[in-house]
């Protein structure tokens, strides 16, 4: 653990040293996107000065959306990439590939909160109004947790495959588009069950917290995508004990692989 | 003393092809995942073996070089013993905390300063508090690179890069300890320095030494194993294991002709004591050599040179015969050159002939080397060890 914390605080530390803007640039791209959304949603309603208040949570949904899209796919590609970036370290101290994973976990926890932060700040700007009472807030949490979770699982699946092929990493850096686009980020997930873009949201893991979240937002339920979520982190959290141990395994054959 | 490393029966194989190491890792990866592992395989296409039913143990208190020429799997044999890589078959038992100087300068970010990475990979070992700053400051101390240990590590030479990896990974104290070619870092100071730190380091451990350096593997260690095509050939004192190294390295040598220019105009004949060199027979240290060359075919008065060389083709000395004011008579076929005794370490050497224009201007020819091996005991790196008269005043 101890590990884990030393390596994301020296990956933090690099990152703000070698960027001018450090952390800044965890707000810059979802503010962007949040601008453009909203600059497009009033051209396309004719320069509408006031918008409706379902307007205000299309919007707030849009940049929780895509905040924390950004977000889950820097985890899943940071964890993706691990072994082959870390190489050096993996082969020259005995710590094992544990502290690794913690340090991209624990990095994609600070930037998912600081995301948190920004999307619970956007509901007053916005003129909406908070979500009442605590169960709101727990779902919430849970939304957050589950994506963390989901992200941190696939990168983990892919991480060796992405040191054998190069596919992996070219694919993840280009599916960006198409996942925005089946998720619930522009448009309000449906609960229609007789529509496949419904069911491609069941098994799409960021498709489930983002409509949970955007619904107790709004002061509902959580709807039907409840239960997939909580499926789907329990399928994760067994998957990513599994994974953890294997990889013990897995990364000498990686290293060897490699080569020097 | 107690028996820290063992080493049973260890079988590892590589591939010589991208694409088949690929397939083979993937596959390696999902019989992994699946839980079918089978260690006990064979070899696959592309596949040879790297290592070889390699046994061995080792105390605490002993120090084992490995030697081998390249190829020989004494790096792989290293990453076995230290995890980094997988056995296809065999066993590794380790008793105790195992430290090792393999790739030492690897993980270094090179936008943080020496003492961040210092301190990042101090923590990483575990040390925490006054245990931290003590490893800092031991580690600033022994890589003595001053001012720049405050210095991103990207401005580093590569001199400084080393002796930062070394201090680093040295300043340990474990049980078993491996070392890869690493003393050859920094200038003859600081090299001196890497052997007196491995000489504490290996009183109270047992310590694996990988280099292809005979002088360093004679100064640090007493027992030697050699490996030829991941094989153990020897396993026993340091002094035979190098006189084994350096006669496989002598037919090595033996059967590589060299670079010659116009050798048919040139021939020669090495003499040991008079008497010609019989091929494949050691001549002893101090022996007296001298040179029968065949100079029928060369202009009057060219100048001729007798060049030594090391395995490396370095030359390590050099006879010319301008420096002898050499008159040639009108009619001679033979020069014969008195080159002294054979004062070298053991190892494998060449003799070959050099001639010039009288002018010294063009090369005229090039002989075909002669190689031949010395034996005897190593005392050190140098390849020239002349004899001297000592005496106390």
């Amino acid at each position: 653990m101890d590990s884990g914390v030393t390596l994301a605080l020296r990956n933090i530390r690099l990152q703000m040293r070698e960027h001018a803007l450090g952390y800044a640039w965890a707000l810059i791209i979802p503010m962007l996107y949040a601008i453009c959304y909203i600059f497009i949603k009033r051209e396309l309603t004719g320069n509408a000065t006031d918008l409706s208040e379902q307007a205000g949570w299309d919007i707030l949904r849009a940049f929780a959306g895509i905040t924390l899209f950004q977000c889950w796919m820097q985890i899943v590609q940071e964890m993706a990439n691990f072994i082959r970036r870390q190489r050096g370290l993996l082969r020259g101290l005995d710590v094992g590939p544990t502290p690794f994973v913690l340090a991209i976990v624990f990095e994609g926890g600070i930037a998912v909160l600081i995301r948190s932060a920004l999307i619970i700040l956007a509901i007053p700007l916005l003129g909406l109004a908070f979500p009442t009472g605590i169960y709101p807030w727990l779902i919430f949490i849970a939304c957050i947790l589950a994506l963390l979770l989901s992200a941190t699982t696939i990168g983990l699946l892919l991480a060796p495959w992405s040191v054998l092929y190069a596919d992996v990493r070219k694919a993840l850096s280009s599916i960006n588009l198409p996942i925005v686009l089946i998720s619930p980020i522009f448009y309000p997930a449906t609960e229609r069950l007789d529509s496949v873009l419904y069911w491609i949201n069941i098994v799409n893991p960021l498709a489930s917290p983002l409509a949970v979240l955007s619904s107790v937002l709004q002061g509902q339920s959580g709807g039907v995508y409840m239960l997939p979520m909580l499926v789907a982190s329990g399928i994760s959290l067994l998957l990513l004990t599994w994974l953890l141990v294997l990889l013990r395994r897995q990364v000498p054959i990686l290293l060897e692989r490699m080569g020097n | 003393m107690e028996v820290l490393l063992e080493v049973q029966g260890l079988w590892k194989k590589y591939s010589r092809s991208l694409n088949a190491s690929v397939r083979h890792a993937a596959k390696d990866l999902l019989s992994n995942a699946t839980g079918m592992t089978d260690r006990n395989i064979d070899l696959r296409d592309s596949e040879f073996w790297a290592l070889r039913d390699v046994d061995f143990s080792l105390r605490r208190g002993e120090v084992i070089g490995v030697l081998g020429h390249n190829g020989a799997g004494k790096s792989t044999l290293l990453k076995c013993i230290a995890g980094k890589l997988r056995a296809d078959k065999g066993n590794i038992v380790r008793r105790g905390e195992l430290g090792h100087l393999l790739e030492m300068s690897a993980g270094f970010a090179p936008s943080m300063t020496g003492r961040d990475n210092v301190s990042v990979r101090g923590r990483l070992m575990g040390k925490r508090g006054k245990d931290l700053a003590h490893y800092i400051a031991q580690v600033e101390e022994f890589a003595e690179i001053d001012e720049f240990f405050d210095s991103p590590v990207q401005f580093y030479s590569s001199g400084m890069k080393s002796r930062l990896g070394f201090a680093a990974s040295s300043v340990i104290e474990p049980d078993i300890l491996i070392i890869d070619e690493v003393l050859a870092v920094g200038d003859l100071a600081f090299r001196m320095r890497c052997y007196e730190r491995i000489n504490e380091l290996s009183r109270n451990a047992a310590v694996i030494f990988v280099s292809h350096s005979i002088g360093q593997v004679a100064r640090l260690c007493e027992r030697g194993l050699y490996l030829e095509k991941g094989r153990v050939l020897f396993d026993g004192g340091v002094q035979q294991a190098i006189e084994l190294y350096q006669d496989k390295l002598g037919h090595h040598n033996e059967k590589k002709r060299g670079q010659v220019f116009n050798p048919e105009l040139v021939a020669l004949e090495l003499l040991v004591a008079g008497s010609p060199l019989v091929s494949g027979q050691p001549i002893q240290y101090g022996s007296p050599l001298s040179l029968n060359i065949d100079i029928s075919k060369l202009p009057a008065n060219a100048q001729v040179r007798v060049l030594l060389r090391d395995t490396a083709q370095g030359v390590l000395m050099d006879w010319n015969s301008v420096r002898a004011a050499l008159a040639w008579p009108d009619h001679a076929s033979i020069l014969h050159v008195e080159l002294g005794s054979a004062e070298l370490s053991p190892g494998a050497f060449s003799i070959a002939v050099q001639v010039m224009s009288p002018d010294g201007v063009d090369h005229l020819s090039l002989s075909e080397a002669v190689p031949f091996r010395v034996a005897g005991e190593y005392h050190y790196a140098v390849p020239v060890q002349r004899a001297a008269q000592w005496s106390f005043k």
